[in-house]
């Protein structure tokens, strides 16, 4: 199923499908495969392949490339369609029939789906179904996709031309047997180079003409053998020709055909403005009201994910929390039953809690582009994302990110270039995000007075952590725009945004997306998530010092046998050996051991190993380093951002080398720097994981934020030092 | 004076003449229907000015005033 973007090809691509469709990645790229089995009225099942949505099948982008791959039998491991279905948009068919002539060409028998007939209706174009199929020679159905009409229809037929594949002969041929005579020089010679001496067929002339309009140099370029990149080079050097003065050849020629076609077919082009969208626009891309709905609209948006996700998360580690408890007090205590709590419900727990944010960003996401809304917030942004190098839809990805990177980084998607797409997710985790509010508000509560008056009428936390929050924006911009010059270099940002006529969202798209959203996360970043865990958990519990474990034992024999203590005396000096013990097994644990051994490094920055320990431990997610200095301090287990006990702990540790305070200001701000830019989050690398479908994008994305965070920390730490600061 | 679509007031029509360039962008509006003998109406200026939304062959696009440019309209208005 191939077709424009609005089409209503998602639309047609779910009535037919429903939930029995499966979302996988075509190999090496990004691009996604929606497959499902389709059952006929005669009881026969076919595959239903839904190809990304694109304009024209010059491979110029991913998506057009797996396009192309797929209708080409290219892709490994699958054979080429034996019937295509090209969804039109009847109320705008001249610039429709560009892609469903390009698929005429191939010769590949072909279904035009003729959708949106009640739109075109309402604009006064008429289109004649019948004309239309005996001018084009392939078989054509009317349909209204959304409302379900013509779908039976459709069914019956792609039955019947399975079973004879029989094909009508067009009163117009197709394109690629009239080209124009700059164009017909080169397919000929090139068809008859890689038609190996046999005669020349329709598809060796159609793939000749798709080889030389193909990009072939560049990074963008497409996979071609050598032997025929070679050929292609050579053709354009005999004609003198370049690929672009080809394009421009078969974008005018074949709008000439097209016109051609419509004529014959009587179609009546009365371009009716949509009057209901004019009014919109003019309310929505207004010069003032414009830009305040703008602001207005993607205020409620975050504010639902950074605020209203909230309870629900609540609920979600509540029960968790409860069913850790249960299984603690069901198993008895033992290796097996903390990997169960501490490992694997702590770990599915870690993935489930981002369910809320996700769909309810998609929720709105969703909304937002099938209304048709999304395409204008592009419109408005995309001159002041453009000015950094990014697309305007980078916009929406990278604010959600103000709440956490992993909705945020998932949004992405609804970029259309590769390039951009990938800038965007790697500058998505420096926005802070809901999950470092705890570290900057205990490390402020700690080492600054929050409350302390700036300029008289300013908090000087409130001021921190404001600094803290520009801190990643500008570096988010000027990461984006060294990148963007660097290693995504493009000789012209492109733009390829089309407004939409604005339409009621439907709810079956929009509960498929939310269900194929949720199922993505949790199958595939959750999987990842969950082993992170396990491997934390472990590296946080072994070994497990036998001398430390009969030591506790002891005392805490000693407390329980002392009969002159009372009970409440004998519990708070159980829980304070209790709370001795868990530090003391995480000092030897592996992550443990692993803070010291990396104290030569974060040492420059000012942090010591029990630092090293919670930026370790925080690798789980970043809020993790509270608690995991409450264990470290012998506190608690849920120690909190605000707890006063762990503040007083903070400030009570020595500098074993000069015998001061360990957590001054300069060490404070070193360690809220570290956090600004640092990659600790195993969630956000799983999913950068999903998105670009290779682990060396999350690879660069952990290097590069983790060695710009101790620069960053390293030259703080080291100003403040010759500022005079302790 | 050579009259080029970036030029063109909003809510008037014009006629394309020629496009300029290869340049991505430029290909791609070729293949929605920016080509010669196409009409083209400026709908309206994005609110900080640029880019701006055409009406071409039955719908709205956006084009960069930078892309816009390079489209070159016959001299008399359509």
């Amino acid at each position: 199923m191939a077709g424009n973007p609005n089409a209503g090809k998602t639309t047609l691509f779910n009535a037919l499908a429903g939930t029995r469709q499966k979302v996988a990645n075509y190999p090496g790229v990004t691009v996604e495969q929606k497959e499902a089995p389709l059952t006929l009225p005669s009881g026969k099942t076919v595959q239903l392949i839904d190809l990304p949505g694109c304009y024209s099948l010059t491979a110029r982008s991913p998506e057009e490339q797996v396009a192309h791959d797929v209708l080409f039998g290219r892709i490994p491991g699958q054979q080429a369609p034996t019937l295509v279905l090209c969804v039109i948009d009847a109320s705008n068919l001249e610039r429709n029939l560009y892609l469903a002539t390009q698929i005429l060409d191939q010769g590949i028998p072909l279904i035009i789906v003729l959708n949106m007939m009640d739109v075109a209706r309402e604009k006064g174009i008429h289109v004649d179904p019948f004309r239309l199929e005996t001018l084009l020679g392939c078989t054509v159905v009317p349909t209204v996709a959304r409302r379900g009409t013509g779908l039976d229809e459709v069914l019956k037929k792609i039955d019947s031309l399975l079973k004879d594949g029989s094909c009508l002969s067009p009163e117009i041929p197709p394109f690629i047997e009239r080209l124009p005579e700059r164009l017909e020089l080169p397919v000929q010679q090139l068809a008859k180079c890689l038609s190996n001496g046999k005669p020349v067929d329709q598809r060796d002339r159609a793939q000749s003409l798709w080889f030389l309009l193909a990009n072939i140099d560049g990074d963008e370029a497409v996979n071609l053998p050598e032997r025929e990149l070679q050929q292609v080079r050579q053709v354009l050097s005999d004609i003198h020709s370049t690929t672009s003065g080809l394009r421009k050849e078969e974008s005018h020629s074949r709008y000439d055909y097209i016109a051609e076609i419509l004529r014959r077919a009587e179609v009546r082009q009365e371009d009716h403005p949509h009057t209901p969208t004019e009014k919109l626009d003019a309310v929505f891309l207004h010069a003032v009201f414009g830009p305040i709905l703008f602001i207005l609209i993607f205020a409620f948006v975050f504010q639902s994910i950074f605020t209203w996700a909230a309870p629900a998360m609540e609920v979600i580690e509540q029960v968790f929390g409860r069913l850790a408890g249960f299984v603690e007090t069901v198993l008895p205590e033992s290796m097996f039953s903390d990997l169960l709590v501490n490992g694997i419900i702590a770990g599915v727990g870690n993935t489930v809690v981002f369910l809320p944010q996700i769909l309810i960003l998609f929720l709105f996401l969703g909304i937002l582009e099938d209304t048709g809304y999304l395409a204008r917030a592009a419109f408005i942004m995309d001159r002041l994302m453009s000015s950094v190098g990014l697309d305007g839809k980078a916009f929406i990805p990278l604010l959600s990110s103000f709440a956490c990177a992993v909705p945020g980084i998932m949004a992405t998607r609804t970029i259309p270039s590769r390039k951009d797409r990938l800038v965007t997710i790697l500058i998505a985790p420096l926005m802070a995000c809901s999950a470092r509010l705890p570290v900057y508000t205990l490390v402020i509560g700690t080492v600054f007075t929050p409350d302390q008056k700036v300029f008289g009428f300013l908090n000087l936390g409130g001021l921190v952590m404001g600094f803290l929050y520009l801190m990643g924006i500008a570096s988010a911009i000027l990461i984006a725009s060294i990148f963007k010059k660097t290693l995504f270099r493009s000789p012209k940002p492109v733009l390829l945004l089309e407004l939409p006529t604005y339409k009621a969202p439907s709810l079956k798209n929009l509960l498929l997306l939310l269900w194929d959203r949720g199922l993505q996360f949790v199958t595939r970043a959750g999987t990842v998530i969950l082993a992170v865990t396990v491997l934390l958990w472990g590296l946080l519990s072994f070994p497990r010092d036998p001398g430390t474990l009969a030591k506790y034992e002891k005392e805490r024999m000693i407390i329980t046998s002392q009969l002159e203590v009372s009970q409440e005396a004998k519990a708070s000096e159980i829980s304070r050996i209790n709370g001795q013990e868990r530090e003391e097994l995480l000092e030897k644990s592996y992550g443990g051991r692993l803070g010291h051994f990396i104290e030569p490094v974060i040492e420059p920055l000012g942090f010591n190993w029990k630092v090293g320990v919670g930026l370790v431990a925080s690798l789980a997610a970043r809020e993790v380093f509270v608690s995991t200095l409450g264990v470290i301090y012998g506190i608690s287990e849920d120690a909190d951002e605000n707890n006063l006990t762990l503040r007083q702990a903070l400030h009570a540790e020595l500098n074993p080398a000069t015998g001061k305070p360990f957590l001054t200001a300069r060490v404070g701000l070193s360690l809220l720097i570290f956090y600004v830019y640092a990659c600790q989050c195993m969630s956000t690398i799983a999913i950068a994981r999903r998105e670009t479908n290779s682990w060396r994008w999350p690879a660069f994305m952990f290097a590069y934020m983790t060695l710009t965070a101790w620069v960053a920390s390293f030259l703080v730490y080291s100003v403040g030092g010759w500022m005079g600061f302790d | 004076m050579k009259l080029t679509l970036d030029k063109l007031p909003v809510g008037t029509i014009g006629r394309v003449m020629n496009v300029n360039g290869g340049g991505d962008s430029i290909t791609r509006l070729m293949e929605m229907g920016l080509v010669a003998g196409s009409l083209v109406k400026v709908e309206r200026v994005s609110p900080l000015g640029c880019p701006m939304a055409i009406r071409l062959k039955g719908t709205s696009i956006a084009i960069r005033r930078l892309d816009a440019q390079e489209v070159l309209l016959e001299p008399s208005p359509a």
